[in-house]
């Protein structure tokens, strides 16, 4: 992959994370930041097929994105996109006014705790879904890895 | 009689040890790495006001090569580190260390690691002092000396039974919303704590820091702008490059910034005739002859310039024994009173409050440091939360305002097995710093015990710690290091005498932590500071 693909492939992975983590499309002062953050060590190492196919189902869509990271939470913590939804979270937390609305939450006790229920609860179904969605993936690897192995 | 010293090091010990002598009317020359950091940016802008009229802020905050952000690799951290911090600890090219449980970090800074600390000084009490082999009566003065000139605050809490009080303490700072709400929880609820820890009680007070709360010295008070992480702008919160610079203004001090110091050239006699170092800039040769060295590049380094002088004086495989640190653990908290409250950006970033733990042995007590998370950045906890991120985000802001951090800090002594040696080892820079260390039995015991009392101490003041975020530090982490050339009053070979001077040379002077033979678990650099100023009294 050229250096240029690989920039357009990160902006577009930008554009999708950003909608799953804030509702909308970056800035472009935080797609260049997504981009210079792969520099970080932690990104350099590349993931393993499983890895790799998470990932590309995330960059489908903001939802596709929320199901696999609800998966990798939990049983993914160190997978790359988890790595890239960090790196993606702290340029979000650092960037210019974003920063404020980020901070936004909820006033008092009562909206919180409804709020923290609210969110735990769909966050169980989420991981419930993305668990679907790996299993699958987990078999659809070992299936065409079989197949290769014989050849076909 | 004014006599001529050659200091080496600038960190706390070196900038303490160099005023004094300078006051007594001496000389003195000073070698250092001394890296220096950028000009601070907006120095009068709040950490929020820096997000928005920072042009790249991103640079600032996480660093093009991300050096701020906690990956989740990084298990356990809460803070990243600041990229304008990094010029501190980046090693020299060519530097080899190999280590075995043991994550060390080595400063190169003009003012030296505490130019990236949080300010905690705390005075040991009799007990620590005489475990170290340091004079109670020498040692409260000097507390009360150093604390006059950096300006420590604090205040006469429950906590002074572990921190005795000195001179020179400043009013304390004031209390962000959080940390006052904990404290008036305990105001009720100490009877209960005193009852904890097998009878001996839980304790919290004030932290003892080295932040203005009113103008001293020069200095401004802390004005709350909250980027104490990222490097105080105003000079509120000290660093020892503030010394520093007070000591470049008397005309019989000299700075020589840029060079390693490698190894000392000894005569027959054992006297130190020049110290030998590398220059950073392009690696080239410098030496300068000397009449009297003080070691203060930080125990390490110490350790590493005493060892290549002893393999340059033919020892084959030269070692120290006893290297301590102390074991920290984080343990994240959310208070659950303060659910729904809003976190305070504009306040300061550090530990306002302590918790200590008593122990039937006084130097066992354990030393905690009470941090309420204001302007912190907040990805490297939510990505702990067992949610998608998104979620974890709304979670972690709408508890903002109700998290806070326990550092727990252990002390250490001296052990045999726990060792620095060098490999393949030349004087002449080459070769390997090999470290060993492994902690004392038992130690997992201890820690587990500790922890549950400390839980349930702070489930008594209604904050919870949730499951899986406390995190063990590897050792190396708390950089209290200390221990390798310890004081003793028995004429052993490479012991510091109590007057600072290493026994089996007759002009060096061990004015770093190299030179304690205990670890207390309280802070150290406060006692690293009055301990240079005792010797610089005492001995010239
Ligand atoms: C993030 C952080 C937070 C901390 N917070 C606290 C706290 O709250 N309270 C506390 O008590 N302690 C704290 N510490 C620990 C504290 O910084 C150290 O205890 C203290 O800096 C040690 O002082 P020192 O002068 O002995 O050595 P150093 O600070 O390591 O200074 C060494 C000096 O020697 C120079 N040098 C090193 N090697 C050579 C060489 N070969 N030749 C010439 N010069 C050399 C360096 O340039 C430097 O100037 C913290 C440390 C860190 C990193
Ligand atoms: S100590 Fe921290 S809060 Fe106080 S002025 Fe400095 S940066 Fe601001």
């Amino acid at each position: 992959m050229t250096a240029s693909s690989h920039e357009a492939l990160l902006a577009r992975e930008c554009e999708v994370f950003t909608r799953f983590l804030i509702g909308r499309p970056p800035s472009e002062y935080v797609v260049r930041r997504y981009v210079i953050g792969h520099r970080a060590e932690a990104l350099a190492a590349t993931g393993d097929r499983l890895d790799d196919a998470i990932l590309q189902f995330a960059r489908r869509s903001p939802f596709a994105t929320r199901v696999c990271d609800a998966y990798a939470s939990v049983l993914g913590r160190r997978s790359r996109l988890r790595c890239k939804l960090v790196l993606l979270l702290a340029v979000l937390e650092t960037a210019p006014q974003i920063h404020r609305e980020l901070e936004r939450a909820p006033a008092g006790v009562a909206p919180t705790l409804v709020m923290l229920v609210g969110r735990g609860i769909a966050a169980i179904g989420l991981l419930a879904l993305g668990a679907v969605v790996v299993v699958g993936a987990r078999l659809t690897l070992g299936f065409a890895a079989a197949r290769s192995r014989l050849g076909r | 009689m004014a006599a001529s010293i050659t200091v080496i090091g600038s960190g706390p010990s070196g900038a303490h040890f160099a005023k004094t002598l300078l006051e007594r009317g001496h000389e003195v020359t000073m070698l250092d790495i001394g890296r220096e950091p950028d000009e601070p940016l907006l120095p009068d802008a709040s950490l929020l006001e820096l997000k928005d009229r920072l042009e790249d802020p991103g640079r600032y905050f996480i660093g093009n090569d991300g050096s701020g952000i906690v990956f989740p690799s990084e298990d356990g951290e809460v803070y990243g580190f600041p990229p304008g911090k990094r010029y501190i600890f980046d090693e020299p090219e060519g530097f080899e260390v190999r280590t075995s449980g043991f994550e060390p970090l080595f400063g190169y800074a003009r003012g030296g690691m505490a130019e990236a600390w949080t300010a905690g000084c705390y005075p040991y009490d009799e007990a620590e002092l005489a475990a170290i082999g340091l004079p109670a009566e020498a040692m409260h003065r000097a507390y009360g000396r150093i604390a006059e000139r950096i300006g420590v605050t604090g205040e006469r809490d429950d906590l002074t039974g572990f921190l005795p009080e000195h001179d020179g303490l400043l009013d304390p700072l004031p209390l962000d919303a959080h940390s006052a709400q904990i404290m008036s929880v305990y105001a009720r609820k100490r009877a209960r704590l005193r009852k904890m820890n097998d009878g001996l009680g839980v304790f919290l007070g004030r932290t003892r820091v080295a932040t203005l709360s009113r103008a001293h010295g020069g200095r401004p008070a802390c004005t709350r702008l909250g980027r104490c992480l990222w490097g105080c702008p105003t000079g509120a919160l000290y660093t020892p490059s503030a010394t520093l610079d007070a000591c470049m203004t008397d005309p019989r001090f000299r700075y020589v910034a840029g060079v390693r110091a490698l190894y000392l050239e000894t005569d027959h006699d054992g006297k130190v005739i020049r110290v030998h170092a590398r220059r950073e800039s392009d690696g080239s040769a410098y030496s300068e002859p000397v009449e009297r060295v003080a070691l203060a590049a930080g125990a390490l380094a110490s350790t590493e310039i005493v060892l290549r002088t002893l393999a340059r004086n033919g020892q084959p495989r030269p070692e120290l024994r006893g290297l301590m640190d102390n074991r920290q653990v984080l343990l994240p908290f959310v208070n659950l009173r303060r659910i729904g409250a809003p976190y305070e950006p504009d306040s300061y970033q550090y530990h306002l409050l302590g918790m200590g733990l008593a122990d039937a042995d006084p130097t066992k007590y354990v030393h905690c440091q009470v941090t309420t998370l204001g302007t912190a950045l907040m990805h490297p906890i939510v990505q702990k939360l067992p949610f998608d991120l998104a979620t974890s985000w709304r979670i972690g802001a709408a508890l903002h305002g109700a998290l806070g951090l326990v550092n727990v800090n252990f002390c250490d002594d001296r052990r045999e097995t726990n060792r620095v040696r060098l490999e393949g080892g030349q004087s002449e820079g080459s070769g390997a710093l090999c470290i060993d260390y492994s902690p004392a039995a038992g130690e997992s015991a201890r820690l587990t015990k500790t922890l549950r009392v400390i839980r349930a101490a702070l489930t008594t003041l209604g904050c919870v710690v949730p499951p899986g975020m406390a995190h063990v530090r590897p050792m190396g982490a708390s950089v209290h290091y200390t221990g390798t050339l310890p004081i003793s009053t028995h004429d052993e070979p490479l012991t510091t005498e109590p007057s600072g001077k290493l026994r089996g040379f007759s002009n060096l002077w061990v004015v770093d932590g190299a030179s304690f033979g205990f670890l207390p678990a309280k802070n150290v650099t406060f006692t690293l500071m009055a301990n240079a100023h005792r010797i610089a009294e005492s001995a010239f």
